[in-house]
């Protein structure tokens, strides 16, 4: 796997040159990581750390802190269901049980031929459709049991 | 600290909760400066503009509760339990962050307030598994604590509590994370304090959880204090865990032994089975802070170690052995002693006391060895070979050096470190300093290897091995150039044909680096120079001090008392070894010896060669210690009688005739003087083990036998004594001019093989380490450094281990590639006893060969 150095030097310089600030400097750089890695890889971080000079862990909790950062690699399609207050009122409880029964998977787990990764996530702003989903950015709302086997079955 | 609010709950011998204790002030711009008053409580109180609510009402003695707050550390205001009521203000406010403002009507216990608070409780409850029974911190948690004084008797919260895998931290700490409430004190100190933030918290929302980089073990030298900081059970003690109950403990003050800086500590013992418990820090602004290191918090099961003898042993059959029935142990060594003074004469005995015994011990051992055997050969030193009895710390103190530096590096703005790998030495020295650089202090550094510094340190100077006094002849012609002051009268001698691109050359460091040291050093404002021992040690030592104190005095760092210059210590009571005067030329007080003596090395070289008979070597593995290895195993296999009184049987004791158990620091009472000079008291916390005695007790029993009238000394009694006579009436400045000093002229012959460096490493691997478990868990494996370039040439592979061999012998160990080690040498840090590195140096040597493993 290539490094954020050997892969975009320039990018990286720009970067840190930029936003002086070493916290500020480290999201566009896990953005960039991300691309030249497929998934922020602990030696990754470790490198994000040293650019920076913030420690590996603080690096991997800022990281962790945004569900978007895959922190481990991730199937072909990345389900994100929302289990914020909205969507909890009116029925992701279930709706998640459903997800984890379908797929025999936990959150944060990916099913082992690589197709689904599942992930519960914070408020997706689209509480007006709760419950809600997002499948590799793209929204799904209004769900039931019935509309997420549909949705899962109708993706190759 | 006393709650109005309902009483404390706290036990009487529960620990002071670490937030109560009160750091310094807050520094404010001058313009914040002007006064504000308020009233809490319906008292009122003139603060400082800037002062935070919770820090006025201390003043008033109105306690507010808090857990994210400490007073050093940042604020985040995370935990909301310090919520209060402020007139005209429609919500409460943090009382840890918000500064008082003016004419503020300011209500702690409204019931708003209080109401908040049990809300808060109850939140930060709502996760927590309440296994208080199987929780270490049960009697001095924090939790406990405010949910007696202000939380509900019961939770409202009905659903299944989260719960988080447990990682393994290390050796030192334990942490559940189910009783973390996040308060992120262990996240800032180990940031903002110890420098390197090794947790962080991983997650967010309801999944936020403490943790470090890939669950990895805590590596730093601090940790520890994280355990003191976490208002929970959250981390806890893993060496103390589930020994005891803190009630069950007895407190008393007491001394680090570890080191020269000579942290306050507080010892924990538990009478009943005479075991020593816990050790935690007690705070002293002037020396450790509310800080200790891993090494000294944790480095203390030895001394409950089943190892200990518990009988003196007599050598028969060439084992040691308890004595025979009715033998008097002690009476049998005096008549020994006696009988080889009266055929040799009393030049034939000799005493070496470790550095890290009590002042008292050592004024006694002196004291002993020349007023009762009438023998001047006495030496401390037992862990570098000084041919000479003068070193370089002794002749700093007849020039008057400052000798202070914990007090000097808490207020410098930049500090210079010369020959010393600080962070493996006096580890809270490390502390301090890097938090002086946290407010803007600048490091300077020159070692003669890759030492810690060098990420850190603003300008860092690698020379080579033992060039210490080229680099500073350098050093000082350039800074006296940048000074722009005339070239000073006396050294004109000293720079005659001076070149000093040949000597910057010959030590090894660019012209370029020195040149913008000596800028550094010359623009420097509140400087603090600090030389480290492998500096004044070595064979140039007192020419190093000499040219260190002319550049403190072209820096303008000396006064009419003294010369700026800070030299450092290793060892608990080196300072106090030297101004008792367990020295083979000087009495205490540095006053000329009567009888004069020979110096460890001399000694030993006497006792190899028959001239001298007996040894007495207390408080020392001697064979393990004294870098020429091979001399030090001559001397005890030839002298005719050996004495050696330690906790444990070593490599030394079974060279000994007869062995005397003794005492170890928990049990002895006595001072220790610490590298700034600082005489502290550390009490005895359990009596000596039954069978042992300390060496004060030892050294009266000898001097009964001897018919010397000794029976009175008790430790305060010595104190007394010592205290008149050890105080080196210290000389005025005696440099009244530059110090003229000596460059070498002749360039160094290169030599066969590798230089092999040594130096030391926090956690490395002594007689007393392998018999404490934490330590020796969390000791790094003994490996030589080795250059890229020399790992290449030598064809190494970093599969196997490589053999080094010096004529002195072989250790084989594993190898590193490490960049800043420079080619041309081998770098072994720290001792490890039982792989015995010292036979490397044995006989002065110190270039060594290197072969693979198995070739
Ligand atoms: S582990 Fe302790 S100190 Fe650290 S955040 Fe949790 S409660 Fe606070
Ligand atoms: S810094 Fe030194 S004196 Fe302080 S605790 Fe550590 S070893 Fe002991
Ligand atoms: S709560 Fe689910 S989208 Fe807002
Ligand atoms: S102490 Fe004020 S919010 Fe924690």
């Amino acid at each position: 796997m290539p490094t954020i150095a050997e892969a975009a030097a320039e990018e990286a310089r720009a970067i840190l040159h930029r936003l002086p600030n070493r916290h500020s400097s480290s999201i566009p750089l896990l953005y960039l990581a991300w691309k030249t890695c497929a998934w922020l890889t602990p030696a990754a971080l470790e490198e994000i750390a040293a650019l920076t000079g913030l420690s590996p862990a603080t690096v991997e909790g800022i990281a962790g802190f945004y569900t978007m950062f895959p922190l481990h690699p991730r199937g072909k399609y990345h389900i994100e269901i929302c289990d914020n207050i909205s969507c909890y009122i009116n029925g992701a409880p279930d709706l998640k049980n459903h997800l984890r029964n379908k797929l025999g998977i936990e959150f944060g787990q990916t099913t082992s031929d690589g197709r689904f990764t599942l992930d519960h996530v914070e408020c997706l702003g689209n509480c007006c459709e709760a419950p809600c989903m997002q499948i590799n950015g793209k929204e799904y709302g209004r769900l039931t049991v019935q509309k997420i086997n549909e949705i899962l079955d109708s993706l190759d | 600290m006393k709650d109005p609010h309902r009483g404390t709950v706290i036990h009487p011998r529960a620990r002071p909760f670490a937030g109560d204790a009160y750091a310094e002030e807050p520094k404010r711009p001058e313009s914040f400066r002007k006064p504000v008053t308020a009233t809490i409580d319906g008292q009122s109180v003139t603060v400082e503009a800037g002062t935070t609510i919770l820090q006025a009402a201390q003043i008033l003695g109105i306690y507010i509760p808090h857990y994210c707050y400490h007073p050093a550390l940042s604020i985040v205001a995370s935990c909301r339990l310090c919520l209060v009521e402020v007139e005209k203000s429609p919500k409460l406010v943090p009382s840890c962050s918000t500064p008082v403002g003016e004419g503020q009507v300011i209500f702690t216990r409204s019931d708003k307030a209080k109401r908040a608070r049990e809300q808060q409780m109850q939140l930060l409850l709502i996760n927590h598994p309440l296994d208080c029974p199987v929780c270490d911190q049960g009697g001095h948690c924090q939790l406990q604590r405010y949910s007696m004084d202000y939380g509900t008797d019961d939770s409202r919260y009905r659903f299944p509590k989260r719960t988080f895998p447990k990682p393994n931290l290390g050796p030192f700490i334990d942490l559940e994370r189910n009783r973390c409430i996040l308060c992120t004190r262990c996240v800032r100190f180990l940031e903002e304090i110890a420098g390197n933030a090794e947790l962080a918290v991983m997650k967010r929302g309801n999944d936020s959880l403490i943790g470090t980089f890939l669950e990895r073990p805590l590596h730093g030298e601090f940790s520890g204090n994280t355990i003191d900081l976490c208002p929970v059970g959250s981390l806890t003690d893993k060496v103390f865990r589930f020994r005891a109950r803190i009630w069950e403990l007895e407190a008393k003050p007491s001394v680090c032994p570890h080191c020269a800086v000579g942290c306050n500590i507080l010892l924990d013992s538990r009478r009943r089975t005479h075991e020593l418990l816990r050790i935690t820090p007690r705070t002293n602004p002037d020396v450790n802070g509310p800080w200790i290191c891993d090494k000294g918090r944790f480095g203390f099961d030895f001394v409950n170690s089943r190892l200990r003898v518990r009988s003196p042993l007599v050598k028969r059959d060439g084992e040691l052995k308890p004595p025979a029935d009715g033998m008097d142990v002690i009476e049998y060594i005096v008549a020994q002693w006696k009988a080889i003074r009266d055929r040799h004469g009393p030049g034939a005995l000799a005493g070496l006391i470790s550095p890290r015994k009590t002042n008292e011990s050592l004024y006694l051992f002196q004291r002993f060895f020349r007023k009762v055997i009438g023998s001047g050969n006495i030496d401390h030193r037992m862990d570098r070979v000084g041919l000479e009895d003068e070193d370089g710390y002794l002749y700093s103190i007849r020039i008057g050096a400052r000798n202070d530096p914990v007090g000097e590096v808490r207020k410098a703005e930049t500090i210079f470190i010369l020959g010393s790998d600080l962070p493996n030495e006096l580890p809270i020295l490390n502390l301090q300093i890097r938090q002086r650089l946290r407010h803007g202090a600048t490091l300077l550094v020159a070692h003669h290897q890759g030492g810690s510094y060098r990420d850190l340190a603003a300008r860092y100077c690698a020379y080579h091995p033992g060039a210490e006094m080229d680099f500073l002849a350098v050093l000082f012609f350039l800074l006296v150039q940048e000074k722009n002051v005339g070239f000073p009268g006396s050294l004109i001698e000293t720079y005659r044909d001076f070149n000093s691109a040949a000597v910057a050359n010959r030590c090894g460091v660019a012209m370029e680096a020195l040149q913008n040291l000596a800028r550094a050093l010359a623009n420097a404002s509140n400087a603090t120079l600090l030389l480290g021992e492998e500096a004044w040690a070595g064979a140039d030592g007192i020419q190093t001090v000499r040219a260190f104190a002319d550049m403190a005095r072209a820096m303008g760092l000396f006064n009419e008392n003294d010369v700026g210059i800070n030299l450092l210590l290793r060892h608990s009571n080196s300072r106090g070894a030297i101004e008792m005067g367990v020295l083979p030329h000087l009495g205490p007080g540095l006053s000329p010896a009567d009888p004069k003596g020979k110096n460890t090395h001399r000694i030993l070289q006497a006792a190899a060669h028959g001239e001298l008979k007996s040894l007495f070597i207390l408080g020392e593995d001697l064979i393990a210690r004294y870098p020429d290895r091979a001399l030090a195993e001559d001397a005890l296999k030839r002298a005719d009688f050996v004495v050696v009184a330690d906790t444990f049987v070593h490599d030394t004791a079974r060279a000994a005739h007869v062995f005397l158990p003794i005492a170890t620091f928990d049990e002895i009472q006595g001072s220790y003087t610490n590298v700034s000079g600082k005489i502290q008291q550390a009490e005895r916390v359990l009596v000596p083990l039954s069978g042992t005695a300390t060496p004060l007790q030892l050294l009266q029993a000898l001097a009964r036998r001897f018919g010397a009238e000794w029976d009175t000394l008790t430790p305060p009694a010595v104190f007394d004594i010592l205290r008149r006579e050890s105080h080196p009436a210290l000389p005025p400045n005696k440099m009244a001019d530059y110090l003229p000093f000596q460059i070498r002229t002749e360039n160094t012959e290169p030599v066969e093989g590798l230089c092999l460096q040594r130096g030391p490493l926090l956690f490395d691997r002594t007689g007393d380490v392998i018999r404490t478990p934490a330590l020796s868990a969390r000791s790094q494996p003994c490996t030589a450094r080795l250059s890229p370039e020399d790992v290449g040439t030598l064809g190494l592979s970093a599969e196997n281990s490589i053999v080094v061999e010096s004529p002195g012998g072989r250790v084989t160990i594993p190898f590193i590639m490490d960049k800043n080690t420079p080619s041309g040498s081998v770098v072994i840090l720290g001792e490890y006893d039982d792989l015995g590195i010292n036979r490397l140096t044995s006989r002065g040597n110190s270039r060594v060969r290197i072969i693979q493993e198995g070739e």
